[in-house]
Parts: C-alpha cells; sequence; structure tokens
C-alpha cells in the first residue's frame, strides 16, 4: 500500500489561484511583459543591436557622426554627442540597470532576512542590537552616503550593486522581523517546539516557508527602488562610469540646455526605459501582493 | 514505575506588562498532581489560566516559580538537548485545527517530522509505512496524506493533530481545548477517537475546556481553576455531585438540563472577572462570591483535604 501513496503534490503555477488572482490584475500583467521584454533585450543585446555601443560611427567620408538625429543618421534611434549609437547604447544599458536591480537586492534581502529573523525570532537583546543597528542606518540619508561611499571606493558597477545592497536592508529586516513575531507564536510553530524541534529547523522549515511571500513582494519593490538609484547615481556622476552606459549616465550626457532642447532622442529614450522599468516592477510588486496573499484563499 | 506521571508545585506564571513593576499573574501557585493514565479535566472561564498552565506542564512556555516534576524529572532542572529529546513523551493537541496546522505542508510532510526530528536516520520507506499507519489510526484516509490542510474540514484537521501528537508515542498529552472550535456533531467524533486512543496507547490526559459535559463524560479528576488559582480539585464524582467551592457550584449550575427544569437556579455571578495584574486580596473569588465572610477579603484559603480526598480552597470549608 504505502507504495503507491504519492508524497509530493503536484502543482501547476499557471492553474493555481494565485496566478488567477496575479491575471486579473491587468496592469501587473502588463509589466510582467514589458519586464520580460526588457529582460530579454538585456540578455540577448549583441544579437539585438548592429553598431557597438563603445564606438563612434562614421560616415563614407570618415567623419564622426555627432549629435545625429535618427533620421540624419540613418539608425533607430539617432547618435549621441560623440557618435556612439544610443539604440545600442540604451539595450546594453538595460543589462547594467537590471543586474544592478537584481544584485543589490539580493544582498538587501538576504542581510535583511537573516538580521530580521534573528530579532525576530531571539529576541531580547539580539533583538535589541539589530533593531538599534537598523534604526542607526536607517537615519542616515541613504543617496550621500552612497555617493561618499562610491566617491572613496573607485567607481564601479560592483561597488554600486554593493553600496545600493548594503544600504537597503533596513525595511526588509523590519519587516521580516514584523512577520517572524506573527508567525512564531502560531500554533503550528509551538506545534514543532512541542516535538522537540531545533530553533534552525523550526525558521527554515516552517517559519520563513511562511513568510516568504510578502518577502518577495518587499524585495519586488524594492528592485524597481534600487534602479532608480542607480540611475540617479550614475546621473549625478558617481554611478556607473562612461563609456559603460547606464540609462542614468546617458540621461547626464545629455544634461546640458542644446541637447535638452535640440537633441530629444538622446534622453528620451533612456528616460522611458527607467519609466518602463520602475513601473513596471512596481505593478508586478503589487500583483504579487494580492496574488500571494493566502487571506484571499478562494 | 512512579504512580504519579506529573507532579506540580507551586507554579507560578507572571507576564511582565510593560509597566515596570507591574505583572499579570496568569498562573498564581497552583499545585496539583496528575497520575498515571489518568484524565485530568481543567474547567474555568476564559483568562482563568487553564492553558497557560498546560503550556507550562509541557515547557512551552518558561515558569516563573515553582516545581514541575515530570515522572520524577524536574524539567526545569535539564538542559535543552535533554528537554528536547524529553518531549517526544509529552505533547499537545491545540484548539484551532486551522492555526496547528502549516498550511504550506502537506499531511505527510506534517506528520514526518517527528520522526525527523526524533529519528534522523530513519528511511524514507520506513517514514511512509510509519506516517500510513498513523493516518489510518486517526480515521483518515491514505490518500489524505498528500493534501494540504486547507483541503480538510475542521474535524479532518483536528485528527491530522492527533496523529502528529500520537506520533512518538508519548505518556502524556495536554489536549488544549481540542474540539471547542468544533461542531459538536463533530465533536463527539474527535472525543471517542480520543478516548480510544488512550487506552489503545495507554495515555494519560490533561484536558482543558469550558464544556463541563465533555470534561464530565471523559475525565477522572477535575480541576476548577479561577484567576489563575485552583478552587477545587478532586474526583469528577465529589466535584460535580458536592459543589463545595461557591464557585465550582455557580459554574456547574450553567450546565443545561432538559430533564428537570427546577434541578437547580443557575447562579449567575455578578461583575466580571477581576484582573489578574491586580487580583483581589484574600480569597480571589471573594468579590463575586455569595457566601463572602470577613475573612476571605483579608487571608487567601489554602488548598485543604477533605475526607474523600478532594481539594478545596475555601474559607467555609476550612472551619
Amino acid at each position: 500500500m504505502a507504495t503507491e501513496i504519492q508524497v509530493k503534490a503536484k502543482r501547476n503555477i499557471f492553474k493555481s489561484d494565485g496566478w488567477k488572482r496575479f491575471s486579473k490584475n491587468k496592469l501587473a500583467l502588463i509589466g510582467l511583459i514589458i519586464i520580460t521584454l526588457l529582460i530579454l533585450m538585456a540578455v540577448f543585446a549583441p544579437l539585438i543591436v548592429k553598431h557597438s555601443p563603445y564606438i563612434s560611427l562614421e560616415d563614407a567620408d570618415g567623419i564622426v557622426m555627432k549629435n545625429l538625429s535618427p533620421k540624419a543618421s540613418g539608425t533607430l534611434l539617432g547618435t549621441d554627442s560623440l557618435g556612439r549609437d544610443i539604440f545600442s547604447r540604451v539595450v546594453y544599458a538595460a543589462r547594467v540597470s537590471m543586474s544592478v536591480g537584481v544584485v543589490a537586492v539580493g544582498i538587501s534581502t538576504t542581510i535583511g532576512i537573516i538580521l530580521g529573523a534573528i530579532a525576530g525570532y531571539f529576541g531580547k537583546w539580539a533583538d535589541t542590537i539589530i533593531m538599534r543597528a537598523v534604526d542607526v542606518v536607517y537615519c542616515f540619508p541613504v543617496m550621500f552616503l552612497v555617493i561618499i561611499i562610491s566617491t572613496m571606493l573607485k567607481p564601479s558597477i560592483y561597488n554600486i550593486m554593493l553600496v545600493i545592497g548594503l544600504c537597503n536592508w533596513t525595511g526588509t529586516a523590519r519587516f521580516v522581523r514584523g512577520e517572524i513575531l506573527r508567525v512564531r507564536e502560531l500554533e503550528y510553530v509551538q506545534a514543532s517546539v512541542s516535538l522537540g524541534a531545533k530553533d534552525g529547523r523550526i525558521i527554515w522549515s516552517h517559519i520563513i516557508p511562511n513568510v516568504m511571500a510578502p518577502i518577495i513582494v518587499e524585495a519586488t519593490l524594492q528592485m524597481a527602488h534600487a534602479i532608480l538609484t542607480e540611475a540617479s547615481l550614475s546621473y549625478l556622476g558617481v554611478g556607473v562610469q562612461m563609456p559603460m552606459a547606464s540609462w542614468g549616465n546617458m540621461l547626464m550626457d545629455a544634461n546640458n540646455l542644446s541637447t535638452l532642447t535640440l537633441r530629444p532622442w538622446q534622453w528620451v529614450p533612456p528616460g522611458i526605459c527607467i519609466l518602463l522599468a520602475v513601473l513596471s516592477i512596481n505593478f508586478i510588486g503589487d500583483g504579487m501582493r494580492d496574488a500571494l496573499d493566502a487571506r484571499q484563499k478562494k | 514505575m512512579n504512580d504519579v506521571l506529573i507532579d506540580v508545585k507551586n507554579l507560578k506564571k507572571y507576564f511582565p506588562t510593560g509597566t515596570k513593576g507591574q505583572y499579570v499573574k496568569a498562573v498564581d501557585d497552583v499545585t496539583f498532581q496528575i497520575k498515571r493514565g489518568e484524565t485530568l479535566g481543567v474547567v474555568g472561564e476564559s483568562g482563568c489560566g487553564k492553558s497557560t498552565t498546560g503550556r507550562l506542564v509541557l515547557r512551552l512556555l518558561e515558569k516563573t516559580d515553582g516545581q514541575i516534576l515530570y515522572d520524577g524529572t524536574d524539567l526545569s532542572r535539564i538542559k535543552r538537548k535533554e528537554m528536547r529529546s524529553m518531549r517526544s513523551r509529552m505533547q499537545i493537541i491545540f484548539q484551532d485545527p486551522y492555526a496547528s496546522l502549516d498550511p504550506r505542508k502537506t499531511v505527510f510532510q506534517t506528520l514526518c517530522e517527528p520522526f525527523q526530528i526524533h529519528y534522523p536516520q530513519m528511511s524514507r520507506e520506513e517514514m511512509i509505512e510509519k506516517v500510513a499507519r498513523l493516518v489510518d489510526c486517526v480515521g483518515l484516509r491514505p490518500e489524505h496524506i498528500t493534501r494540504y490542510p486547507h483541503e480538510f474540514s475542521g474535524g479532518q484537521r483536528q485528527r491530522i493533530g492527533i496523529a502528529r501528537a500520537i506520533a512518538l508515542n508519548p505518556d502524556f498529552i495536554v489536549c488544549d481545548e481540542p474540539v471547542s472550535a468544533l461542531d459538536v456533531s463533530i465533536q463527539a467524533q474527535v472525543i471517542n477517537l480520543m478516548q480510544d486512543l488512550k487506552e489503545e496507547f495507554n495515555l494519560t490526559y490533561m484536558f482543558i475546556s469550558h464544556d463541563l459535559r465533555i470534561i464530565k463524560h471523559l475525565c477522572d479528576r477535575v480541576m476548577v481553576m479561577y484567576l489563575g488559582n485552583v478552587v477545587e480539585i478532586g474526583s469528577k464524582e465529589a466535584i460535580y455531585e458536592k459543589r463545595r467551592h461557591p464557585y465550582t457550584e455557580a459554574l456547574l449550575s450553567a450546565i443545561p438540563n432538559i430533564k428537570d427544569k427546577d434541578a437547580g437556579k443557575r447562579i449567575i455571578l455578578e461583575g466580571d472577572i477581576p484582573s489578574p495584574v491586580n487580583p483581589p486580596s484574600g480569597c480571589p473569588f471573594h468579590p463575586r462570591c455569595s457566601k463572602c465572610m470577613e475573612i476571605c477579603k483579608k487571608e487567601k484559603p489554602k488548598l485543604k483535604t477533605m475526607e474523600d480526598g478532594t481539594q478545596v480552597a475555601c474559607h467555609l470549608e476550612l472551619k
């Protein structure tokens, strides 16, 4: 008899209640499509673009095609002040922005979960120390901190990821702590204690899986924030450095009166990309919040 | 073999309220024993410390003061590691079958956990076999084990909870209002199941409930609690027939009786249960007691053992 018993239930994500709730939210669905397209664009960047994002284009006479409109240059989005193809740069910048978003949020969420879990589960002095540390980090104006650190360190994409990650874990830590305080008192956790389970087992096997849903939502929303922070830093010149392209430093590049008034093709595309990425991720986050909320279970 | 399985002496649990020096006296100096193989019913109104006492006995809460002997072993003296292995001998069945099962685990995963904790080297086949036997024991079907808790009714969930509690063959189970969240028709099934399991596995129950009929049906001895104190403890017959303590009398008069309309008037207590932060002086029940005397306001009555073995904490009986 025992052999016939299937121990694992099969679950199809597209048939789950969660997916039904998510797909009802049209904005979230559109966001998911746009983000998927942006990710595909970042992954297959070399296959999409015709010109290298780092090389100035020259015309038949060997003259650099500076500041040419799409029409004049014959490229999709025109060229920038050094004659580089804007489209290529926008596509390659997606790689930078996306990976900064993912890695920075990965760092901050990991730190947040670990510290939040320790503070929430063990309480007492561990809680006091960690939460005071959170208060301290939370008080720092992140932008200042990031600017100072990235000017001290060599400004590179990895440092940007690290700095954004190290400055943004406080929200997650607070949030995870709160969730754990809630779940810890639930009877199934008590049942596990009464069975003699060790703390690690209780945290990993009962508590974390049950607080994961809101953490994922939180992380998604954080990702939008991280992308925006990277763009702001690069715009201020302390983020991703030229010649590497990022949406932020493309905007900075276009930051002078004549470009702003006469050459919109240089700043509109990266701006739209930032807008689309951040909005889409926020909509996805909202959609997931509804989808993963077990209380809305039909 | 020790005849007394659980021996609780002067157990206290004070919760800090946040204000310095102020405590909620949830359990205030409670002494009782549970003999091997018996069922001790614990009754009292909400907030009287029934559940807290149950959890203290299992050390799910740390006591403030007092002593808990389990089969002669002082639970507060042993190390955390030993305590964890002791836990296989004592279990708990919770009140709310919706909160007591992990919503993200299948029945199989839930029922495997006791074995994974205490027998880490057990093979998967063996575990499947054990779980299948457990499921059979509590009257669920084998195909149920792949399902998640939300796919079950309250009664079925409570059966899963019971299966988890008996998985490790414990001696002692605290039943913390195990049927009060269930429909009446289901209550009877679950109670019968618990009685069957008691005989099959030689269990000792501490049965916490506010349902006086279930206590009468199920228990050998009854402990009546009020505001963190034991007011009366004795055999079921003595408690239900003699009703020595005025509070017991009032409590038992609340049992509806359809056979005999004039079987005794319902005693309605006046006022609310006092705050356990600031319990009344003397006998905790005196502000609501119809037979209150001068001494009740000053002196807290101690438990006195009567000729039939019942212990009562009341000045009326102390005289």
